[in-house]
């Protein structure tokens, strides 16, 4: 049997080009799940894994597990609109979403597996006074922080929008927030190129293999309670988003998490007709055209508490009459598939990381509307948490107890979804 | 490109049903003239023209021609433009043929005879499977460079530039059982569960009743099958309880037996009437889905080149539309479709060259009657590839013995233009998955069926995996019965016997062969270019691969090749590609992967018909706002609002100065038509208040009222309202113009959640009275002139007057809106037109202004009252200094546990007055307040700027600023302006009360 070929380039693409390609290794490697590791991450989408890999990479502990429900990655990393961005209001969350932002420049040479991240531009809309100086409490604070994100005029939005509709129904375009690196990637590939990455430093990666309950003793946690048996574990991160709740409460840990149904939808292919991502502010839509040609749109969430997989046709429907309002050619356009993510809320919109309490057990939840595009960072952070067993300092401002301290980090008004 | 000549009607009418030959219908493709009939497709019009290629593969480039004849059709996607209006990805053969078309495949040759898409099929060895995340990624700056390649290569049409004008609407209906597909399985569904009684919905995709019958012969009861059909059809329509709706395609089925149908409008051969389209949303009880099945394809190489049909479409073309795709035809078919295509063909003139059935021994009637008519059958044979060229298309096929594929020497060449292929049948069952039921793969007969049905869910016919008519008619009854069954409760369970067990003759097929990747034991350059998915260039060699790399999950293996996410939504490629993969022996059942709706692409402009061209989240209006103009109104808290009232070519501020300073010198006239007015009633209303406020409100005497806070569950203040009460048990809590117009939903979320303990109702009255609000020195002369004898200065002091008032009932009492004397003026608000026009001929001699939302905000910023909203920060009452309003000794309140909090449990924030030391700055709203400006960021930042503005009063700039308490005061603070400090100098917010100001 030939060699089996593991890293992509261009010298291995021709290279296997030439032999039908029957030398390309599995992207990850199909694990038995072993009954005892030094971590165990439950949750195999974007963050466990990214945990997983760079609890490999960076702190070189190997011995670790992503145990996942159904899929890799198919959870909400699958559904959301892949937006990057950093231009939040806090500096907690300009210093977290920032360092991922950076992080994604150079994920695809990291991962050596092609992310798109592309940058290509993002531009919030402000369509009242209110909104207005919403946007530019963030701009100035972005500037503060360091952030490369600051206020254009309507003029110069409308030239990046030339299919914005004047005037729209939503009142005058008083001007928007631009952050000339915020863009999309491919959210597949983030997870793909993540579990491909971790799997050859050794992480082991199990597929549908629901995780039932955390084991602990004595407030000290020992491993976790699966469909394929008791599995021991020197820590436990919980990343398994809605999920984690309930896992968290098995160890007595209440997290006030709240799951509802955020809907998106992507129309028919197009030829280039967006290039830059758009959001229209916050009880509207947002959007960017797939290198695919789709438009990927999404909207605000159902406003109540909802498990249900499908999302609610009135969403898309609202989204869609949202969206023709402010740019009216798109009525034409088609709907081509829709559905929706089960969102993990928090008070303050904002994610918990850090300790959850009984002693080795930490958490990467709450992500609620934004979570994918703090992937690389969180991963970073969440796995020098579980290593040091004391939060990093970019966790510090996120860990749980702030919900009892009241030391909020409110995002509702960043995080450009209405809740 | 020679355009064909249609087949002659013959016996029966058996070629070109549908289209009427005296009306000929003038189109263009690619620039050039054609001719089609009315009652054609696109499709069925280029066929007849002689167009082979409608367009090209998404990743190689390859040319792709028409392959089947309905939704499933992968490859014709063409972009069409009418009178009223371009649209792209049209799909050319479910879209009606209309004069005057232009329809272009954006995929033509060039001039030059080629085009560049040609060199991306020589590059096909180096574009594996997942070649989109393993190239393209050096150099790493170059990424752009290759994003704008591919975005530019998409296969795909131009947006269009407008809708045209066509008109949209959304229906409701509830119905008891909704037969989704009108062919034999539909018919007998429906009339099964109709004559029970129910009321039924018949939803039919094509704008005929029947689906497939007319791909075939035979007799039912003695008659023709088309014709018993349409008797059949025809005796629906006579039931009263039927509701037969054409051209309407079942896009989504949701929980709870929800049904979203979409009816096309728009007739064949008409102009574009008025409606283009209409959203049927159904409530139904039950729902039977016969959507029948789809002809798959046969997976061998080239079998994506122009010139290979389906043999089933092929037939249909022909009895349909009188189109031949063809002249000489070599037939490859697992089945007996092949059989009855080759028939046909034969009657119509054209010559089969061949027929290469692929089952080893078949031994059914088709086989045995096409033998005996000297068709030339070869059994156990299969197709290894076509001959293709740029120009000509087709001109051979390759045909090998099942049994010998290990030797190439024993394939034969056969000469032909056109590829006929039948692969046997696969059920639609894309409904069924939506609802979330597993699709289980059988590879036996090659097809998905359900695992379990939901209640209330049935499947007929071919949906079922039943092909034979009189089986199908069967199952179609039992279904029908089932669903009404389930409808009428179990009492009603009898199995009732069709009504006459009717006589079906027609040829019954011998069982298809499931067969997978042709020649059995292919090599990896033959799986190369065998196709699954035409629409996204997805091959047999691409599933295994995806497969060797370790992506065996269905859903995996879809994304990671992009299987079925183009606009057909892989309607043909679904179940060859799990027979791929089945017989892959991944060591994992295959499923199909999630279904999501629609089922067929739909226009947003029909979605967003529920909001009738109105913005969707639409603000309120006041009496008064709703008479206004549209640019001088504004959105604050979900009501528009003036926004100021310029006059002539004055700018907005210039206005809102102008009114301020009316406000301030004489008198001005303000709507407060937005500010809540909620009326909470009952025996334990002054318990629900004390609940929802954090603000000690018993014991208020009646007549009186108190300022109150409301918080949200973590403590954070949600409104400022005030408590007035009008009885023991009755009182008005009322809110500022700004507060936003959810505050009923609010409380009455709280209010249903106590459940019905607790005895009080809640009515929003904030839109049956109208208020304006007089505010300014000449308030008193003003209402002396309206009513001479009036008290005006006892109820500038508190007390409140009700009563009449130029001819109106009113209440009159003071405000606190601007923070300036005020009287607030309540009237109901059909009156306040009038009223308002009254007074402002009154007010005139004494300067009354109108004015708006700017001039108020203005007035409160320069009496230093805190704006509604403090910006984008949450803020404690505590951190705003309303200590007052807040009742730590109350056992309990909305929001208590959350303030109880340490961090939230003092002020965090204070809010300051905020004077730029440059006296000409205007400082802008939402400027951090920084101590290190002259240091690179990130920068020590201690507030921001939460108000601002030019006060006309003092004749300068002033803002207020939100500051952290832990701020040590007397310490330099700056805003950055164009990259400079400017210092900022705290001073006590009330401005007017100040002399520092001066």
């Amino acid at each position: 049997m030939a060699r089996t070929t593991r890293r992509y380039s261009l010298l291995s693409l021709i290279r296997e080009g030439r032999r039908h390609h029957s030398g390309w290794a599995p992207a990850w490697r199909k694990a038995q799940l072993r009954r005892s590791y030094d971590v165990v991450i439950v949750g195999g989408g974007g963050h466990g894994l990214a945990t997983a890999y760079y609890l490999a990479k960076r702190f070189g502990v190997r011995d670790v597990a992503v145990i996942e429900k159904g899929w890799l990655g198919g959870g909400n990393t699958a559904r959301n609109t892949t937006i990057v961005r950093s231009n939040y209001l806090h500096q907690p969350s300009m210093a977290l979403y920032g360092l991922s932002h950076g992080m994604f420049e150079g994920l695809t040479a990291e991962l050596n597996f092609n992310t798109w991240f592309s940058p290509r531009g993002l531009i919030e809309l402000a369509f009242s006074q209110d909104e207005l100086d919403s946007l530019s409490r963030t701009a100035d604070a972005n500037a503060q922080f360091g952030i490369k994100s600051w206020m254009i005029p309507a003029s110069e939005a409308r030239s990046i929008l030339p299919l914005l509709g004047d005037p729209v129904p939503e009142g005058r375009l008083l001007g928007a927030l631009w952050q000339p690196r915020g863009g999309v990637a491919n959210h597949n590939a983030v997870a793909w190129g993540y579990a491909r990455a971790a799997a050859r430093l050794g992480v082991d990666i199990i597929e549908n293999c629901d995780v039932e309950s955390v084991l602990t003793v004595n407030g000290r946690t020992t491993g976790v309670r699966t469909a394929q048996g008791d599995v021991a574990a020197g820590a436990v991160v919980l990343a398994a988003a809605a999920g984690s709740a309930g896992l968290a409460q098995s160890a007595g840990v209440h997290l006030p998490l709240e799951a509802t149904s955020l809907s998106a939808f992507v129309s028919e292919p197009l030829k280039p007709v967006l290039d830059v991502v758009v959001l229209c502010g916050a009880k509207r839509p947002y959007l960017s055209q797939a290198n695919t040609g789709e438009l990927v749109i999404g909207g605000a969430t159902d406003g109540h508490p909802s498990l249900s997989p499908g999302g609610s046709l009135r969403a898309v429907e609202d989204t869609a009459a949202s969206l023709i309002s402010l740019f009216p050619s798109f009525a034409a356009l088609r709907m081509m598939r829709q559905w929706a993510g089960t969102v993990d809320l928090t008070p303050d919109r904002s994610p918990i990381l850090g300790p959850a309490g009984p002693d080795r057990l930490y958490l990467s939840c709450g992500w609620g509307t934004g979570g994918f595009k703090a992937i690389p960072a969180a991963g970073l952070i969440t796995a020098s948490t579980t290593v040091h067993g004391k939060p990093h300092a970019l966790v510090q401002p996120f860990t749980l107890d702030r919900f009892t301290s009241g030391r909020l980090v409110d995002e509702t008004a960043a995080s450009a979804v209405a809740h | 490109m020679k355009a064909r000549k249609r087949l002659q009607p013959g016996r029966d009418n058996r070629f070109g049903r549908l289209i009427d030959r005296a009306t000929p219908l003038h189109f263009t493709f690619d620039g050039r003239t054609c001719l089609g009939f009315a009652g054609d497709t696109i499709a069925s019009a280029l066929l007849a023209n002689g167009v082979q290629i409608v367009g090209r593969g998404a990743r190689f480039g390859r040319p792709r021609g028409i392959i089947a004849i309905g939704a499933d059709e992968p490859n014709a996607f063409l972009t069409v433009a009418d009178a009223h209006a371009s649209r792209p990805n049209v799909q050319a053969t479910t879209t009606p043929l209309i004069e005057g078309m232009a329809v272009t495949s954006g995929h033509g040759r060039s001039r030059f005879g080629w085009n560049p898409a040609d060199i991306l099929d020589h590059a096909r060895p180096f574009m594996p499977a997942g070649f989109y995340y393993k190239a393209f990624k050096w150099p790493a700056k170059a990424s752009p460079f290759y994003e704008r390649l591919l975005r530019r290569a998409v296969s795909a049409g131009r947006a269009p530039a407008s809708t045209g004008d066509a008109g949209y609407e959304h229906v409701h209906l509830h119905a008891d059982v909704l037969v989704v597909g009108g062919g034999l399985a539909g018919l007998a569904a429906a009339e099964a569960a109709a004559s029970r009684g129910l009321s039924v919905v018949l939803a039919e995709a094509d704008c005929r009743l029947g689906g497939m019958v007319d791909a075939y012969d035979g007799r039912v009861e003695g008659v023709p099958l088309l014709e018993w059909t349409a008797r059949k059809a025809a005796g629906l329509a006579a039931f009263g309880n039927i509701h037969i709706l054409r051209g309407t395609t079942a896009i989504g089925l949701f929980e709870g037996g929800q049904a979203v149908l979409v009816e096309r409008v728009s007739a064949p051969g008409t102009d574009r009437p008025p409606l283009a389209e209409r959203l049927w949303k159904l409530r139904t009880k039950a729902i039977v889905v016969a959507t029948g099945a789809t002809e798959k394809p046969l997976m061998f190489p080239g079998n994506d080149r122009p010139g290979v049909m389906l043999a089933t479409s092929a037939r249909l073309f022909a009895r349909r539309y009188g189109v031949l795709p063809g002249q000489r035809f070599v037939i490859a078919t697992s089945g007996d479709e092949g059989y009855r295509t080759a028939a046909d063909i034969s009657a119509a003139g054209g010559e089969v060259v061949r027929i290469a059935d692929l089952r080893i021994q078949p031994d059914g009637s088709l086989f045995h009657i096409s033998k005996a008519h000297g068709l030339s059958v070869s059994p156990g044979t299969a197709p290894v590839g076509t001959e293709w060229r740029r120009r000509g298309g087709i001109n051979g096929a390759t045909l090998a013995n099942r049994l010998t594929f290990d030797a190439p020497a024993l394939e034969q060449r056969v000469e032909c233009d056109t590829v006929l292929v039948s692969g046997g049948w696969s059920p639609s069952l894309g409904l069924v998955g939506q609802l979330g039921v597993p699709l289980d793969f059988d590879e036996s007969v090659g097809g998905f069926h359900p695992k379990a049905l939901p209640p209330g869910l049935f499947t007929a016919g071919g949906a079922n995996g039943i092909l034979d008519a009189a089986p199908v008619l069967q199952d179609g009854w039992r279904a029908g019965e089932q669903a009404a069954a389930y409808v009428l409760g179990a009492a009603s369970t009898g199995d009732r016997v069709r009504p006459s067990d009717v006589d079906v003759d027609i040829t019954w097929d011998e069982p298809a062969e499931a067969v997978g990747m042709l020649p059995d034991i292919a090599s990896p350059e033959q799986r190369s270019t065998a196709f699954v998915d035409f629409r996204q260039d997805v091959t047999v060699a691409d599933l295994h691969l995806a497969a060797q790399e370790g992506y065996t999950s269905p859903e995996h293996l879809k994304r990671y090749v992009k299987l079925g996410q183009g606009l057909d939504q892989g309607k043909m490629a679904a179940s060859n590609a799990a027979m791929v993969q089945t017989r892959l022996k991944l060591g994992e059942s295959v499923q199909h992967t999630t279904s999501r709706p629609p089922l067929v692409p739909v226009s947003l402009a029909l979605l967003a018909a529920a909001h009738h061209g109105t913005h969707p989240r639409q603000a309120r209006t006041t009496p008064l706002s709703s008479r206004l103009k549209s640019e001088l109104l504004q959105e604050t808290g979900g009501w528009l609002m003036a926004s100021a009232f310029p006059q002539g070519d004055e700018d907005h501020e210039s206005s809102v100065r102008r009114e301020v300073l009316a406000a301030r010198h004489r008198v001005g006239m303000l709507d407060a038509g937005s500010s809540a007015r909620i009326v909470v009633d009952g025996p334990d209303a002054e318990r629900f208040l004390g609940l929802v406020s954090s603000t000690k409100l018993d014991g208020i005497p009646i007549g009186a009222s108190r300022p109150a806070a409301l918080l949200d569950e973590d403590g954070f203040l949600r409104d400022q309202i005030e408590v007035s009460r009008i009885s023991a048990s009755r009182f008005i809590v009322s809110a500022g113009i700004e507060a936003g117009a959810g505050l009923c939903d609010w409380l009455e979320r709280w209010r249903s959640s106590e459940g019905p303990a607790l005895r009080v109702t809640l009515a929003d009255e904030t839109e049956r009275l109208g208020r304006v609000v007089l505010v300014g020195p000449n308030v008193p002369a003003l209402l002396s002139n309206m009513a001479p004898d009036f008290d005006v200065h006892s109820i500038l002091r508190g007390a409140s007057f009700r009563g009449e008032l130029l001819g109106t009932e009113m209440h009159l009492h003071a405000s606190s809106h601007t923070g300036a004397p005020e009287l607030e003026i309540a009237l109901p608000a059909g009156y306040v037109a009038d009223f308002c026009a009254q007074v402002a001929a009154l007010g005139a001699p004494l300067g009354l202004t109108p004015i708006g939302l700017g001039a108020l905000r203005r007035l409160q910023l320069e009496a230093g009252l805190i704006p509604g909203q403090v910006l984008t920060e949450k803020v404690t009452p505590f951190d705003l200094g309303l200590d007052r309003l807040v009742d730590v000794e109350k056992p309990e309140f909305v929001g208590k546990r959350g303030l109880a909090r340490p961090a939230l449990s003092f002020a965090r924030h204070r809010i300051h007055g905020a004077l730029p030391v440059s006296a000409t700055l205007l400082p802008p709203v939402g400027a951090s307040l920084v101590l290190d400006p002259e240091k690179l960021p990130p920068r020590t930042v201690v507030g921001h700027i939460c108000a601002s503005g030019y006060s006309p009063t003092l004749r300068r700039p002033i803002a207020l600023a939100l500051v952290g308490t832990g701020h040590i005061e007397g310490t330099k603070t700056f805003i950055i302006q164009s990259g400079a400090g400017q210092e900022i100098r705290f001073v006590d917010r009330h401005f007017l009360a100040r002399e520092h100001v001066q």
